[in-house]
């Protein structure tokens, strides 16, 4: 009896062994809880919001957040990007003519976050910000942040430095955010590839982003990057297997993301980026396991005649990353008068008459191919660039147009802080 | 080949010996001698040779499809006098290869024993994606200690080991993409079974839990995260 | 840190029977090899974040074959394969769809079995196994294949001889199915023949 005891207990264990194996972990954003003085604030004016954008010193807090920082808002949030993969997403409102801002840090490489909270008071830039001023005397941001749970423990101080440069700010430079705005992997608080990504990627300071397009078996094009339904994207539910096998409806039905939202489908996605965000550039990634291009090209000629209606400057091209694409694409009437990206070489980009050629980052800053492009009126991106080095690199050293990554406060950062 | 295929090869390089040795009589076996992870001390001047297969699971966060494929694993110990042994190990995957050589001490009490040892690992990996040939390699630190007990028929071991990362780069043809120096990569722990299966064969059965940020196998996939993953390790081993 | 203190336990608890039997320096048998075919009740621990539990059918019949090379000593290796019915969920979506969800998996893995005491068997098992999907509703039936690479099983077997050779017995399984995060565990009724 002890025997079968113990053999049961031991059979127990191995299960238990097992369950620990495989989710990911979750990484939730502190919040400061619904009785801060937060919530008696008023929004702040656009106007206001771009008197705060600029390059500022980090007094106190510089053990996590470095020297300098930037601050650039966003559609409705204000960012704060670091040299290293520290950012802070932050609220701001106003309180008479105190700034208040409230928010959370992390940093991209690990789960490491906590709660900030910090204000500017009247004399210290307040007044000038709600005034809009548009050469404040000083800007002067005090508050703290924690480091563990919900408590603030450490002080946080920014000091206005200067503003970012007019000729940084008016160069056409892309933050292409990778899989709607950012990866499950990296253990965001929304799901890739999901409209709630996007709507959470300009947050971390993203004008652009890429998205993984692949087509159900009813031929609607949606977004999802593996080749299947698994796990590590998808909640666990009755249904797994080649996400090519289904129809949209069984997916919207039996599918949710990792964090409880829906596959998209592809136009339902742009038109939350045409009309609920300010999104300036849209890379399809194509993924061709079942060519898709002739169902997307409608939806890309909708959405951009919506965008052109609305006064909106919106970009979307159709991603060429293997030659089969190439061939697909080609065969389409009228394809050189398509929005296209081309993965791979210059002379594929002039075959297909490709707005934008992207090479992997793998194969440099390529210079002189860059100048080439340029030289032809088209721009260039490189992807998918996530280590700090080598996006100041490309930044710095490099002439491309825009940079796919799944960190684009790293990218903002190194971009916003040039001169010129 | 298709994964079936795959795993009949395996299987059948497995069984190779078991029909090898069927059928043959068997002399007595002391485990706390033939065993090969069991701290002892080893024949003098002596070569074990062990052949098996380490199975395991990737992080999800690492992997965007299942990529899961035993490592053939070689391992080898050499006694030397004064209770001291060598321990070399031969792991591949082929796009993933490492070669580790280190030294042991050990002493026994009674049924009880406990050696401590130092393994330097060179971790090669080559393979080619995106029309390039990438390369991965490193050189890693193992200091390591391991507890064993045995009874009369089984040895058990407990092994813990730091992970340090003494140098590693990856490059993609020619260009050097990134170089890490001195990193403590994490720790291991893992425990062995080791028992008689057949004449005076050994089985060895070995669970180890990888606690690291940097896992050598899995090279390719390896991205900027700055994160501990727990990575499990089944080990089969026959003693040959 | 928990799965060496639960690794360490397994091995503990062989441990701690094995030795509690006389040693076995002198061979109980000789080498032979045994088929073995098991069927019985099945249970799906269901773990769907999409589908109530109570929502999920999770008990079916399940069967399972084992070829073991029996060398004279505790350890003994072999084949395993099998076909399990992992879930089904049958319900109602909305007023207008219905849904019917089968999964049913093959494994094959490799069997490392030890006898902890007479007759009592603890075995531990890697492999891959096929994995089959069938869904029904919300348009045509989808049937759909894969592969999962990291599948273990940890299984107790009670087998008693009959005589030289035939053995009857029970199997308790847990199994693993990696790729998709699933478990059974299974009670079968087994029957062998030494080869």
């Amino acid at each position: 009896m002890g025997i079968m005891r113990n053999c049961l207990l031991t059979l127990f264990c191995i299960a238990l062994l097992m369950a620990g194996c495989n989710k990911s972990k979750e990484v939730s954003i502190p919040s400061p809880g619904p009785n801060s003085l937060f919530t008696e604030t008023y929004p702040l004016p656009e106007a206001s919001r771009k008197v705060m954008d600029g390059i500022y010193n980090v007094t106190a807090g510089n053990e996590l957040f470095g020297d300098q920082v930037v601050l650039k808002w966003s559609r409705k949030k204000l960012t704060v990007m670091c040299s290293d993969g520290h950012y802070l997403v932050l609220d701001v409102g106003q309180l008479d003519s105190v700034i208040m801002i409230q928010g959370y840090w992390r940093y991209c490489y690990n789960d490491n976050t906590g709660i900030a909270s910090a204000y500017i008071a009247r004399d210290e830039g307040g007044k000038d910000i709600i005034e809009a001023n548009p050469h404040p005397g000083q800007i002067i941001i005090r508050g703290g942040y924690g480091s563990k749970g919900n408590e603030i423990n450490n002080p946080l101080q920014f000091v206005y430095l200067r503003p970012i440069s007019p000729s940084v700010l008016n160069k056409k430079f892309s933050l292409l955010a990778h899989r709607s705005g950012g990866r499950t992997s990296d253990h965001l608080p929304v799901s890739e590839n999901s409209i709630a990504m996007i709507n959470f990627t300009e947050g971390l300071g993203s004008t652009g982003i890429e998205i993984d397009v692949q087509l159900t078996s009813d031929g609607v094009p949606v977004l999802y990057h593996d080749a299947d339904l698994n796990i590590r994207l998808t909640q666990k539910g009755p249904v797994s297997g080649p996400i090519n096998d289904f129809t949209y409806l069984q997916l919207f039905y039996l599918v949710r993301l990792i964090h409880g939202e829906h596959i998209p489908r592809l136009k339902d996605a742009l038109y939350f980026v045409v009309d609920s965000t300010l999104l300036t550039d849209v890379y399809l990634d194509m993924k061709e396991k079942v060519p898709s291009i002739k169902e997307v090209i409608p939806i890309q000629k909708e959405i951009l005649q919506r965008a052109k209606e609305k006064g909106r400057d919106l970009n979307i091209y159709i991603g060429l990353p293997s030659q089969d694409a190439i061939n697909d694409f080609m065969s389409q009437p009228d394809y050189q008068k398509i929005p296209s990206l081309c993965e791979l070489s210059v002379d594929d980009v002039v075959r297909t008459n490709s707005m934008v050629w992207a090479p992997r980052w793998t194969e440099g800053t390529q210079d002189a191919l860059v100048a080439q492009i340029h030289g032809q009126g088209r721009l260039a991106w490189t992807w998918t660039l996530d280590d700090v080095d080598w996006i100041k690199e490309f930044i710095n050293n490099g002439q491309f147009d825009g940079i796919l990554t799944n960190y684009p406060f790293i990218a903002g950062y190194y971009h916003y802080i040039r001169e010129n | 080949m298709s994964v079936i295929h795959r795993f009949l090869l395996i299987t059948t390089i497995i069984w190779a010996p078991v029909i090898l040795y069927a059928q043959q009589k068997s002399p007595p076996v002391d485990i706390g001698k033939e065993s090969m992870y069991f701290p002892h001390h080893f024949q003098k001047y002596h070569l074990q040779t062990g052949l098996g297969f380490d199975f395991i699971k990737l992080p999800f966060d690492w992997v965007e499809n299942a990529l899961e494929a035993p490592l053939l694993d070689l391992h080898l110990t050499f006694g030397l006098p004064a209770g001291f042994s060598l321990e070399g190990n031969l792991n591949t995957i082929l796009v993933s290869n490492q070669v580790s050589l280190g030294a042991r001490w050990n002493y026994i009490h009674r049924n009880f024993s406990f050696n401590l040892g130092y393994d330097l690992g060179y971790s090669l990996g080559i393979m080619n994606f995106a029309g390039f040939k990438n390369t991965g390699m490193t050189l890693i630190h193992y200091p390591n200690a391991s507890i064993g007990f045995k009874t009369k028929t089984l040895a058990f071991t407990f092994k813990g080991e730091a992970v340090i990362i003494a140098w590693g780069q990856m490059k993609t043809g020619e260009d050097l993409m990134s170089r890490s120096i001195n990193f403590f990569d994490g720790m291991t722990g893992a425990i062995y079974l080791e028992q008689r299966i057949f004449r005076k064969k050994i089985l060895i059965i070995g669970f180890k839990d990888n606690y690291v940020k940097y896992y050598w196998p899995a090279w390719m996939v390896f991205s900027t995260f700055d994160r501990y993953y727990h990575i499990p390790e089944l080990h089969l081993l026959w003693v040959l | 840190m928990k799965r060496i203190i639960i690794i360490g336990l397994f091995f503990l608890v062989a441990a701690w029977n094995a030795a509690a039997q006389p040693g076995d320096s002198i061979p109980k048998t000789r080498s032979h090899y045994t088929l073995a075919i098991g069927t019985g009740w099945s249970h799906y621990f269901a773990n769907m974040d999409i589908v109530p539990a109570r929502n999920v059918q999770k008990e079916f019949i399940g069967t399972s074959f084992r070829f073991m090379w029996e060398p004279e000593y505790r350890l003994s290796l072999g084949l395993e394969t099998g076909f399990y019915r992992i879930f089904r969920v049958d319900s109602a979506l909305t007023s207008e769809y219905t849904m019917d969800a089968r999964m049913y998996m093959v494994p094959l893995l490799l069997v490392i079995r030890m006898r902890i005491v007479d007759n009592f068997y603890l075995s531990l098992a890697p492999g891959i196994a096929v994995q089959f999907s069938q869904i029904k509703g919300i348009g045509e039936t989808i049937s759909s294949t894969q592969y999962s690479f990291a599948n273990f099983e940890a299984c107790a077997s009670y087998l008693y001889p009959l005589n030289k050779r035939f053995v009857i017995g029970g199997e308790a399984r847990f199994l693993y199915i990696g790729k998709t995060n699933d478990y059974i565990m299974s009670l079968n009724a087994v029957f062998g023949v030494k080869l």
